[in-house]
């Protein structure tokens, strides 16, 4: 798996670590798939090996290894209007079924401090649920010892709620799902019971999920700005911290001499990433926030500053250009803003301090 | 690549952010080593401590490895557990060095902690 990939996972585990752990839920005795859910898997997995050896199925796995997640993200979502899986997925439908979902989604495992692993899905609404509109998902699970970087296979589910309905914690556990063939079955239920089965294939049989505790997000048109925010950053040569942030003036926003900051680093025109993560720290004329940001970079980091105003869009209030050759390691330099915000007579003036702390980094 | 470690003992609330809809500040940390994966206290995804005025609460070896820094901020996610909505309430970055010893993290949104740690090595 390429680091783009790992780290925007990433961003979700995160995400999902945050939580709050779900109320415990009672295990349900161990489902017994009905014979028409069993040749819906079969098929499934027919479709598959169809579609993974065909020379357009091919070419696409070959580039999933290079995709980023926008780019997976898309690639999942066209699958059910690829001829083999579109055919599979009407014939689903015209079957007695219990389950409202049917998903397909590539199943991966990352190693980053911790290990984790992913399904990219997109879910289709199938028996009670066939009109139902599709979506996709991510569903994500800590996870220890695992064989770390790999796509590591195609999962089919078949799910009791309809495809915008799957967000939220589930237990998985290991099934024999009474098919033949090599592949990993699981089952997965939480607080409001049953909740679906999956077939994994590409993993083997020992290296099935045992008991997992894992998170669906529903992943929507998020735009520039992500519910999930990002905050793991890949690493690069160099390491800086912005130590602090200096309200010389705050800007007069109308709602009193006080600014609520918050600011985007972005390192070499890579991933923006928000501080604070979420919300914003208060500031009036003469405060310094010591905000102790650390960041990986290259050759230069952009750092906008914005006094966060619920009801007229956020106002930039400084923007600082930090390039490599203006630092020294292990000494402060001040950044005073590139751009004179003030207006008038609001003087408006931020300025912030920066730390190399490692250099050439291999 | 030399690791450190450092050690977060308690953390004292002197006054409770202004913000909380509930009875004090329902805190939680976000540790954040070299830029890393984060990690959540309290540990295995679950809740926060519930802080009021007077109260410490006692980090049951909550020893942080990183190699050139590792950031610690406070939160408070009150009653709505959307990220989006939780409050920042502080942060401190630990460097090699920093020694032992306590510092105090206030907002102007009336939040006023105390985070004391142990330099280990």
């Amino acid at each position: 798996m390429n680091d783009t990939l790992k780290i925007q996972l990433a961003n979700y585990v995160s995400a999902y670590r945050s939580m709050p752990s779900p109320a415990p839920a009672e295990r349900p005795s161990n489902p017994v798939l009905t014979e028409n859910e069993k040749k819906v898997f079969m098929e499934a997995e027919k479709a598959w090996a169809a579609y993974s050896s065909s020379p357009e199925g091919k070419k696409e796995l070959a580039a999933v290894e290079n995709m980023d997640l926008p780019e997976l993200r898309a690639y999942v979502a066209g699958l059910p209007d690829k001829p083999v899986f579109s055919k599979l997925i009407k014939w689903i439908r015209s079957l007695d079924l219990p389950d409202s979902s049917f998903s397909i989604g590539l199943y991966v495992e990352a190693e980053l401090v911790i290990g984790f692993s992913g399904t990219l899905g997109v879910a289709v609404g199938v028996g009670n649920s066939a009109g139902a509109q599709s979506c996709e998902f991510l569903s994500v699970s800590l996870e220890v010892g695992l064989q770390a970087g790999a796509l590591a296979g195609v999962q089919f589910g078949l799910w009791n709620q309809a495809p915008a309905e799957l967000e939220g914690n589930a237990t998985g556990v290991e099934l024999d799902l009474g098919i033949e063939f090599e592949m990993s079955g699981a089952f997965y239920f939480n607080t409001s019971g049953l909740r679906g089965a999956t077939l994994t294939l590409g993993v083997g049989v020992e290296d099935g999920i045992a008991v997992v505790e894992c998170y669906t997000f529903i992943l929507g048109d998020q735009g520039a700005d992500p519910y999930i925010k990002p905050v793991v950053q890949p690493r690069k040569s160099n390491f800086l911290i912005i130590e602090s942030l200096k309200c010389v003036h705050p800007s007069n926003d109308g709602a009193g001499d006080e600014n609520e900051i918050y600011f985007i680093f972005q390192a070499d025109g890579d991933t923006a990433y928000p501080y604070p993560t979420y919300d914003y720290f208060s500031m009036k004329e003469g405060d310094t926030w010591q905000c102790g940001r650390s960041v990986w970079f290259n050759s230069s980091v952009a750092v906008t500053v914005y006094d966060e105003d619920g009801t007229s869009g956020n106002d930039v209030v400084g923007t600082f250009s930090i390039s490599l050759s203006q630092l020294k390691l292990g000494t402060s330099v001040t950044f005073k803003s590139t751009k004179d915000y003030s207006s008038g007579f609001d003087k408006v003036e931020y300025t912030i301090n920066v730390k190399l702390i490692a250099q050439n980094v291999s | 690549m030399r690791k450190h470690s450092i050690q977060v003992t308690s953390i004292y609330c002197n006054a409770t952010s202004e913000s909380g809809i509930t009875s004090g500040d329902e805190v939680y940390l976000v540790c954040q080593a070299d830029g890393g994966l984060p990690i959540r206290v309290p540990g295995k995804i679950n809740s926060s401590e519930n802080m009021k005025k007077g109260d410490t609460w006692k980090l049951d070896n909550l020893v942080l490895n990183f190699e050139y820094e590792v950031l610690v901020t406070l939160w408070d996610h009150d009653l709505n557990y959307d990220p989006n909505l939780a409050t920042y309430l502080q942060s401190n970055d630990f460097q090699p060095g920093t020694g032992s010893g306590s510092k105090r993290l206030s907002n102007r949104n009336g939040a006023d902690y105390t985070i004391s740690y142990t330099y280990i090595d």
